[in-house]
C-alpha cells in the first residue's frame, strides 16, 4: 500500500506544477468572473444565474482537467518513457495506474475548493449570501471527476491520446443526454395514443438509449444544480447513492484499465 | 547460481493497421545465462534484439515464447525486481520533479526509508558522480549526460544484487563514458552482478567477464569472454569483438 501512497503523491506533485493545470483553472475563473455579467444581463434572478452558471463551468471545467491532464496521465509516462524505470521498481503495473490516478484525485479536490473558494467570491461581489447547500453541488461535481477522469484513464490505457479524448467526451455527452432523451422518448410515447396522427418512433431508439443508459456511468445523478439553485429538497438517501455510484463505477473502471494494462507491452 | 536465465526466448510484434498488421520478429532465439558475481556485456548491431530482451527481463515485454527468469521468478512478478537495479536507454524523468524528489521517489519505491534512504542518496550520487548541487534543480533542466548519470544512481540506490543497464554510456562524452565505467567496475568489485548492452566493444573487451553476441535477433556468441576471445586456430593470438561481430553479421 506504501507504493501506491509514493505514486500517487509523486504524480499530484508532478501535476500541480505543471502550467496546463492553471491554463485550465485560468478559463475556468474566467468564465466565473463571466457569470456575474450574465446575471446583470438575465432578465431571471440574477442570483440564480450567477450560482447555475457557476457550476455549471465546475463541471466542465472537469471535464476539462479530466481530458487534458487525465488522458496524458498514462500516455505521458509510455510516450516520454518515464514509466520504463518506474515499472523496473518492485511495484504491480496496477498500484502505478491507481497511484496515478489517486495522485490526480488529489488535484481535483484542491481544484473543487478553488472553484468553490471562486464561487463564493462571486456571490460575495454581486452581493448574494453563499448557501451552504452549493457545497452539496461541490462535492457531487467532485465525484463527477473523479468519474470521468476514470473513463479517461480507462479509454487510454489502450487508446491513442486523441482517440481517448474523443472517447471520453463522448461519453460525458452521452451520459448526460441518455436520461433527457429517454424522457423524451416517454412523453412521445404518450402523445401518440393521445394526439391523432403522431407515429410512434422505431422501437431500436429506446432500446438504444436504454442500453447507453445502462453501460455508462450516470452523471447525471451527480448534477443536483437545479435543486441548490431552486431551493429544492433533496430525496432522502440521494448523497449516498451519489457517492456509491461515483465509488462503484471507479472502482469498475479502474479494475478494468488494470486488466489491460497489465497486459501491455511497453515497446 | 544464475540471476538471468533466457531459454529459446523469441518475441514478435503485431504492426499497426498502417503498416498491414504485418507481424515482426524482434527476437528469433536467444539462450543465455548470467552467473552470479559477473559483468556481462550484451552486444550486437543496432536493432539485433538487445532492447527487447532487456524489457522483457525488466516484465516490460511478454515473451512470444521461451522462458525468461529473473532472480529465478517470472520477470512479471514484481518480487522478481526487488534486488535488481535498472538503468533504460537514455532515461527520461518527470520535468516537474527536483532530481532529490527523484531519487526520493525511485528510493521509496525500493523500500529504502529515513537515514537509509539519504545515506544511500548521497552513497550512489558519489558513485555516479552526480553533483550535489544538481539535486535541488527540476529535471526538465538536465542536460542529457547529467540524466544518464542520475538514472545510474537511481538503479544502485538499494544496492541491487543484479544490476542490468542498456546502453548506459549512450549519449556521454568521454569523461562520462569513463566515469561510468569505473563506477561500474565499482560495483562489480563491490558483488554487484552487471548485465549490460553497449556498442562499445572496447569497453566490453576491458571489463567484462562474460559476454553474449546477437544479431537478427539470434544469439551467435556466449560464455566467458577469454573463451570468446580465444582465437581456435591460434592459441597465442586474441581475437578482437569488432571482428568477431563483423564476422558474425556477416554470417548470419
Amino acid at each position: 500500500m506504501r507504493e501506491l501512497m509514493w505514486i500517487a503523491l509523486s504524480s499530484f506533485r508532478e501535476t500541480v506544477r505543471d502550467k496546463i493545470l492553471y491554463t485550465l483553472l485560468f478559463f475556468v475563473l474566467l468564465l466565473f468572473a463571466f457569470s456575474m455579467l450574465l446575471g446583470e444581463w438575465s432578465v431571471f434572478s440574477q442570483q440564480k444565474v450567477v450560482t447555475d452558471f457557476s457550476l455549471g463551468v465546475m463541471s466542465l471545467g472537469g471535464l476539462a482537467i479530466a481530458i487534458f491532464i487525465g488522458v496524458g496521465l498514462i500516455q505521458k509516462e509510455i510516450q516520454r518513457k518515464t514509466i520504463l524505470t518506474l515499472l523496473s521498481k518492485p511495484v504491480h503495473r496496477w498500484q502505478f495506474l491507481v497511484g496515478k490516478y489517486l495522485g490526480l484525485v488529489m488535484v481535483l479536490v484542491i481544484n473543487i475548493l478553488v472553484m468553490t473558494a471562486a464561487l463564493w467570491l462571486v456571490l460575495k461581489l454581486s452581493g448574494f449570501p453563499f448557501d451552504p447547500r452549493l457545497l452539496l453541488a461541490a462535492y457531487t461535481t467532485f465525484w463527477e471527476m473523479a468519474v470521468i477522469t476514470a473513463v479517461a484513464l480507462f479509454f487510454s490505457s489502450f487508446s491513442t491520446p486523441v482517440v481517448s479524448s474523443l472517447l471520453t467526451f463522448a461519453v460525458f455527452l452521452a451520459s448526460h443526454l441518455s436520461g433527457g432523451i429517454l424522457q423524451y422518448l416517454e412523453t412521445m410515447k404518450k402523445a401518440v395514443g393521445k394526439i391523432p396522427g403522431a407515429t410512434p418512433l422505431p422501437s431500436y431508439v429506446e432500446w438504444t438509449a436504454k442500453t447507453v443508459r445502462w453501460i455508462l456511468p450516470d452523471l447525471e445523478i451527480f448534477n443536483i444544480r437545479s435543486v441548490v439553485v431552486h431551493g429544492l429538497p433533496l430525496p432522502d438517501m440521494y448523497l449516498f447513492w451519489a457517492t456509491a455510484h461515483g465509488i462503484g463505477w471507479t472502482v469498475f473502471l479502474m479494475a478494468l484499465s488494470s486488466i489491460w494494462f497489465s497486459r501491455r507491452d511497453f515497446v | 547460481m544464475d540471476l538471468v536465465e533466457i531459454k529459446d526466448f523469441r518475441k514478435s510484434y503485431r504492426l499497426g493497421i498502417e503498416h498491414g498488421m504485418k507481424t515482426v520478429e524482434a527476437v528469433k532465439s536467444i539462450s543465455l545465462s548470467v552467473p552470479e558475481g559477473a559483468l556481462y556485456g550484451f552486444i550486437g548491431p543496432n536493432g539485433a534484439g538487445k532492447t527487447t530482451t532487456i524489457k522483457t527481463l525488466m516484465g516490460l515485454l511478454r515473451p512470444t515464447s521461451g522462458t525468461v527468469k529473473l532472480m529465478g521468478r517470472d520477470p512479471l512478478d514484481p518480487a522478481s525486481r526487488v534486488q535488481v537495479g535498472f538503468q533504460p536507454e537514455q532515461p527520461y524523468f518527470y520535468d516537474y520533479l527536483t532530481g532529490m524528489e527523484l531519487l526520493m521517489f525511485y528510493g521509496r519505491l525500493s523500500g529504502l526509508r529515513g537515514q537509509e534512504l539519504s545515506k544511500r542518496i548521497e552513497e550512489s550520487c558519489a558513485l555516479c558522480k552526480v553533483d550535489a548541487s544538481w539535486l535541488s534543480r527540476r529535471l526538465r533542466t538536465y542536460s542529457k549526460g547529467m540524466s544518464q548519470r542520475l538514472g545510474l544512481a537511481q538503479s544502485v540506490l538499494h544496492k541491487p544484487k543484479l544490476l542490468i543497464l542498456d546502453e548506459p554510456m549512450s549519449g556521454l562524452d568521454p569523461m562520462g563514458r569513463r566515469d561510468v565505467r569505473l563506477a561500474m567496475l565499482e560495483l562489480h568489485k563491490a558483488g554487484t552482478t552487471i548485465f549490460y548492452s553497449s556498442h562499445v566493444l572496447s569497453d566490453v573487451e576491458e571489463v567484462c567477464t562474460h559476454a553474449a553476441m546477437v544479431v537478427r535477433g539470434t544469439l551467435r556468441v556466449e560464455g566467458l569472454l577469454s573463451d570468446i576471445l580465444n582465437d581456435p586456430a591460434d592459441p597465442d593470438h586474441r581475437q578482437k569483438l569488432e571482428d568477431i561481430l563483423a564476422r558474425e553479421v556477416e554470417l548470419a
